[in-house]
């Protein structure tokens, strides 16, 4: 089923225009081409989507052929010898320039497209210069199409990128051409909106102002923008942010520049999902927290300016004995923010208690996270062939909704048919499923026994006989030699990574050194919290705190590390709710604002005297808070970020922070400041020194792990100008991978049938404390809504549209939809969307559906609806 | 020496009797040729509706970067230009502006032309900064129709 990669190590002679290239064998000519820098122009091929060859301006003359043929549905052979630049040549993309402008409305002034649109370029290249026609131009009505993206048809050139892309990548399939002849067109089937959650590639990919982005729309003009490649905070993925006198106006896939202006639509081969292009637009959102604000002695938060706010945090920090001071990072802090913040706690304050796994709902949960963190070795690369011939991803099918990106880059190889997929999971997503070529749908509770099963047989060895009953088409998939096995952490909150985490970790030595793992989880610096030492239990260099390190941890911090137990962050947020601390610090905890225990959080807010918040938008935390500090955004601040492989990605700073804000670490240092440390850095670049040092790297800085712009000269299409660099160590933990028997949970299985147990995430479109923000957001908002399986909906006599109460979960009605492929007993659904309320964080909730009424608001929408 | 004294006095005399090229600015004004490159204007259509569709080509154009604009879309119901598009906010710096007249050549929709005001004197610099309303003709002063491309393909 793989399809033949070809081996780019053999290299052969292709003669183009008379002179001699050493092209790799077998490869797309188009693509060989342009990897030499070798400029063939073209619409339809694009080199992350299948060929289609339906522009015909890649078109090439061939000797020994008759007529010019497309180089994008060609191979590289010996001996071949080509023509791009004849006459012949030239007249037939003059000839396909002067139809594809045929009906064209040319209206570049108006177009949002102008200044980046293939179709003027190419006509200035290799076009007419003038028209012909004298006939009245077709033109088409302006459909609703979708909420974030505009379709202008008179403007299409039928390439299909859009349509391929909603195929291959987003898989709904949803768009397709309509229509024959001059009179077709695109459009999506039954008139709805593109509804996979990456449907905003399909704007840069469209090479012409056909579909553009409605948020952007009219906003600037391309070349009016300042871009700068970052990576955003509150999810994964490259970006190129541009902005116009600090404003960001878009986010795009990384630019790059040709001819004097910055293109997106051709070589893009990493997407990036909505969560990111939309979601990062909170920025815009004008709530934003520009002054700290003190709790005056009347009550009431008022603002301040930095000296007196930061003078009283410190007073706070420093009348704290050793042991009560707590800090806890959020999951989007950078590698920077975490290093400080571990090296504030434990060299300053003298307190044990940092962790960054809110997250989390039980401690025992955030405890098998971090196993797991230390387990994964980053040696490989997502979309390398050779690192892996399987891919077993278990429980981490939800990402598509909580991390739409991680998922994305974890389906891609199987896409691209570098790696086989297989499925372990309660809920099997169409999405992955569709490539799966094995799945196995499993309760929560009994999907760690599932692994135990595998691992056990396996252990006895590879011989297809021992395979479990029933178990042979998975026991023959995991039999491959090289293989990635992909874990996900945080499905309901972590309630079954207790006891997942050992089975992983056990089928992983059953499988041998061959497979490598890979623990997921959607959040966002999960690996960054770990590795820079913002961990309980862990110091910069990732490595465990043992009592030999907790007295010579000078070379990191310039001081011992106080001896204590190490509690992560849910256990951390108990014992400030039993008001164990004096000061609790809460840095950019937006997962907390969220989160199904917030009865906890709010009793450990209430029981602490003084909570310090540093956040960027007010919400009830940092209205309970005595002190907040204002913080910046993405594009404002600089910094690192690791991804789940464990590769760095730079954070730059594209715009000055507004108003009276700050950078997160300068807040950090000010405040070490005030307590006596000597640390001032000058920039964040002296702070990922330090960081790169305790890693045992000081030759990588910050600089260096920028995502370099590539030239004109730079070959193209060449997908690793991303210029990131794995992160050096991870060799270290990859052997680590103790033995641990976490207490598991012997009331997560109950059997108790008339309860379902509930599976739950947190969606990414949903009520999230950053990307909801943005405005653009709106019209992606999931419903309120569980899915159930076939059987359990027929059990309960409850069909599609279905209003149900989630007894023991939440409040909010929620409706029903039925899915075949979810393991019975479950109910799924996404936190905070549901306003999911959780007493405590042992093992899985179980929830009663109980029948319930449409709300208000719904059914005067249905009334309206029917009226209209 | 005396006879070139003569000679310059003989030319001054000539000049007497002469026609002044001088004007009695600022109670005569002088006559501007068609082509003078003056404070901007803003043309109209004959409908009243705003030509400048807010493309920013004379904003990219423009050597010294004195025009700022920012478009909008424009409503249909309650237009205020003849595209889909027009400039919610447009601002030439005239103190910045070198009167090269390339904006006018940018424009493809023959909205900006440079007009024959030249007398721009102000107390404040910010007063330099000429907004849309200040450079726009009058309603009834524009000239020829939208262009209307008309649906012809019904889906
Ligand atoms: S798609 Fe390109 S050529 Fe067509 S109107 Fe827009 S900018 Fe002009
Ligand atoms: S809408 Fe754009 S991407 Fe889609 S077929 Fe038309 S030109 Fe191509
Ligand atoms: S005349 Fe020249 S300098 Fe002045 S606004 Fe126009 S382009 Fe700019
Ligand atoms: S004045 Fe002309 S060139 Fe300038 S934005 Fe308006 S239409 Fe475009
Ligand atoms: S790129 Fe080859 S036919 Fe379109």
């Amino acid at each position: 089923m793989t399809m033949k990669i070809p081996d780019p190590s053999v290299l052969v002679t292709v003669t183009v225009n008379g002179r001699g290239l050493m092209l790799p064998k077998g490869k797309n000519l188009l693509q060989a081409l342009l990897d030499v820098g070798h400029y063939v122009p073209h619409y339809c091929y694009q080199p992350a989507l299948s060929v289609a060859g339906n522009c015909r301006l890649c078109l090439v003359e061939i000797e020994g052929r008759p007529k010019p043929e497309i180089s994008c549905n060609m191979v590289v052979t010996d001996g071949l010898k080509i023509r791009t630049d004849s006459e012949l040549i030239d007249d037939c993309r003059k000839g396909m320039m002067e139809f594809l402008l045929m009906n064209h409305p040319l209206d570049c002034p108006i177009c949002d497209r102008g200044g980046e649109c293939m179709l003027q370029r190419y006509s200035m290249e290799y076009g007419w210069g003038t028209a012909r026609t004298v006939d009245a131009r077709r033109r088409f009505v302006k459909p609703q199409f979708d909420p974030l993206i505009d379709i202008e048809r008179n403007r299409c050139i039928m390439c299909t990128r859009c349509v391929r892309f909603c195929d291959e990548v987003g898989n709904d399939h949803v768009m397709g051409v309509f229509g024959h002849g001059s009179r077709n067109y695109i459009g999506t089937f039954g008139n709805g909106p593109v509804s996979n959650p990456f449907s905003g590639n399909v704007i840069d990919l469209c090479p012409v102002g056909c579909l553009t982005s409605k948020p952007f729309r009219f906003e600037a003009r391309p070349w009016e923008l300042r871009q700068t490649l970052t990576t955003p905070r509150h999810a994964n993925g490259i970006v190129t942010a541009w902005t116009r006198g600090g404003r960001l106006l878009r986010v795009t896939p990384p630019a790059r520049r040709r001819h004097g202006l910055y293109t997106i639509d051709e070589d893009t081969t990493r997407f990036i999902s909505n969560e990111v292009r939309f979601g990062s637009l909170y920025t815009d959102n004008e709530d934003r927290l520009l002054e700290p604000l003190a709790r005056g002695k009347d009550g009431k938060l008022v603002k301040s300016e930095w000296e007196p706010a930061l003078d009283r945090a410190a007073e706070a920090l420093k009348a704290c004995k050793p042991g009560e001071a707590c800090f806890i990072a959020g999951e989007r802090s950078t590698n920077e923010e975490f290093y400080l913040l571990g090296r504030l706690a434990r060299a300053v304050c003298h307190t044990p208690y940092i962790d960054w796994r809110g997250r989390f709902v039980s401690e025992s949960a955030a405890q098998a996270a971090g196993v797991a963190l230390s387990a994964s070795d980053g040696d490989f690369d997502l979309l390398d062939k050779k690192a892996y011939q399987a891919m077993l991803i278990v429980a981490a099918g939800d990402l598509y909704e909580s991390a739409p990106d991680i998922s994305l880059r974890l389906r891609e190889g199987a896409r691209l048919k570098r790696t086989r997929l297989g499925l372990i999971d309660s809920r099997v997503n169409p999405w992955l499923g569709d490539l799966a070529e094995t799945a196995w749908l499993e309760q929560p509770e009994k999907i760690a026994a599932t692994l135990i099963a595998l691992a056990e047989a396996l252990e006895k060895g590879k011989d297809p006989a021992n395979a479990p009953q029933g178990m042979e088409k998975l026991f023959k998939f995991v039999t491959a030699e090289h293989g990635l096995l992909v874990l996900g952490l945080d499905s309901a909150g972590g309630a079954i990574a207790p006891e997942l985490v050992p089975a992983a970790l056990r089928i992983l030595r059953a499988l041998g050194v061959g497979w490598h793992f890979l623990p997921v989880t959607a959040a966002r610096n999960a690996k960054g919290g770990f590795v820079a030492g913002a961990q309980s239990d862990r110091v910069p260099t990732g490595r465990m705190i043992d009592p030999e390190l907790r007295v010579k941890a000078d070379e990191i911090y310039g001081s011992a590390i106080p001896a204590d137990p190490s509690p992560a962050a849910p256990g951390l947020l108990e014992m400030a709710a039993q008001g164990k601390f004096k000061v609790l610090v809460l840095h950019r905890c937006d997962e907390l604002v969220h989160h199904p225990r917030r009865e906890l959080i709010e009793k450990a807010i209430a029981a602490t005297p003084m909570v310090i918040a540093i956040d960027v938008f007010p919400s009830w935390i940092t209205e309970r808070a005595a002190i907040v500090f204002p913080g910046s955004m993405f594009m404002e601040c600089d910094g690192s970020m690791t991804d789940i492989d464990g590769t760095l990605q730079r954070m730059s700073k594209g715009c000055r922070v507004p108003g009276n804000a700050q950078e997160e670490w300068r807040i950090i240092e000010l405040l070490g400041l005030k307590l006596g440390d000597t640390r001032r850095s000058k920039r964040a670049h002296e702070i990922f020194a330090d960081l790169a040092r305790a890693w045992g790297r000081p030759d990588v800085t910050l600089d260096s792990i920028t995502l370099k712009q590539p030239g004109p000269e730079a070959p193209q299409g060449t997908h690793n100008y991303f210029g990131v660099i794995k992160r050096p160590d991870f060799k270290l933990h990859s052997s680590e991978r103790p033995e641990l028997a976490i207490a598991a949970n012997s009331n997560a299985t109950s059997g108790r049938s008339d309860l379902l147990t509930l599976w739950w995430i947190q969606h990414s479109q949903g009520p999230d404390h950053l990307g909801s923000r943005s405005s653009q957001f709106d019209a992606l908002r999931p419903r309120p809504r569980v899915e159930l399986s076939t059987a359990d909906a027929a059990r309960l006599g409850l069909k599609n549209n279905d209003w149900v109460l989630l007894e023991g979960g939440s409040e909010q009605p929620s409706q029903v939809l039925v899915n075949p492929t979810l393991a019975e007993g479950v109910v799924y659904g996404a936190a905070n969307v549901l306003g999911l309320r959780l007493a405590d964080g042992a093992g899985l909730p179980h929830v009663n559906l109980m029948p319930a009424d449409a709300p208000a608001a719904e059914i005067l929408e249905q009334e309206a609806t029917a009226r209209r | 020496m005396l006879i070139d004294f003569i000679k310059g006095l003989a030319v001054t005399f000539k000049h007497i009797w002469k026609k002044p090229v001088t004007f009695n600015y600022p109670e005569v004004k002088r006559p501007q040729p068609a082509f003078y490159r003056g404070r901007h204007r803003l043309q109209r259509y004959s409908n009243g509706l705003e030509r400048c569709v807010a493309c920013a080509l004379c904003a990219a154009v423009c050597p010294p970067e004195a025009i700022y604009l920012e478009a909008e879309e424009n409503d249909p119901k309650r237009p205020v230009g003849a595209g889909e598009r027009y400039a919610r906010l447009y601002q030439i710096h005239q103190i910045r502006c070198i009167w090269c007249g390339f904006c006018e050549e940018a424009c493809p929709e023959d909205a900006i032309v440079m007009g024959p005001i030249f007398e721009m004197a102000n107390y404040k610099r910010s007063d330099f900064v000429c907004n849309k309303e200040q450079m726009l003709d009058a309603p009834d002063k524009g000239f020829g129709e939208p262009i209307v491309l008309k649906v012809n393909q019904p889906l």
